[in-house]
């Protein structure tokens, strides 16, 4: 092997071992992994399972949150949603009947929410104002109208 | 004979190839820093 080939073997193995130690630390020790909840539930019974029997936004702890939220052709449920600043809010959402999306524009929640599955994902919101929560998941028709905001002040 | 077959392969220059495959990694360093600093960005 030439001399440039080993240069070029060892840059390209070092770079690759430094791209996964990153994420993996990122991962493992912040918790900044995909969201990736494996709770099931019955899609057709979401309705009368705690905790979506009740959807809503919940104080949950100091400064902590949980939005408890149900997706269905074509609406979040609850709508508006309104947080403090800083606030640490978890979202907990399933389907009600097909593939939704979730993704706030701006932020790193982005999410897939199926029937069947109880998706959990958590962001912190440090600037006030009003964001967009959209559906990315194409749904149906309606599709394009499924949309919703979230207040943070 | 051996030898001198094996040889053959050294002869020829890899300064065009370490030059192309060098831009590719900068090019991938580069992007996966983009899209690393625009994830922390909104942390
Ligand atoms: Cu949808």
């Amino acid at each position: 092997m030439g001399k440039l080939e080993e240069t070029w073997m060892i840059v390209s193995v070092s770079i690759l071992v430094i791209f996964m130690a990153i994420v993996g630390y990122q991962t493992f020790a912040l918790g900044m992994g995909p969201p990736s909840n494996k709770d099931i539930i019955d899609p057709q019974k979401v309705d009368e399972q705690a905790p979506f029997d009740e959807p809503g936004v919940f104080e949950v702890g100091e400064n902590k949150y949980e939005v408890v939220m149900t997706l269905e052709t074509f609406a979040f449920n609850p709508g508006d949603i309104e947080v403090p600043v800083g606030a640490e809010v978890e979202f907990i959402m399933t389907s009600k009947d097909v593939s939704h999306g979730i993704q706030i524009p701006g932020t790193n929640l982005n999410a897939m929410v199926l029937p069947g599955h109880i998706q959990r994902i958590t962001q912190v919101f440090n600037e006030p104002g009003e964001y967009l929560i959209l559906c990315n998941e194409y749904c149906g028709i309606g599709h394009q109208a499924m949309f919703t905001k979230i207040t943070v002040k | 004979m051996a030898s001198a077959k094996k040889n053959t392969h050294q002869d020829h220059s890899a300064k065009g190839t370490i030059a192309s495959v060098s831009i590719v990694a900068i090019v991938i360093v580069l992007m996966w820093i983009g899209v690393f600093s625009l994830y922390m960005a909104r942390i």
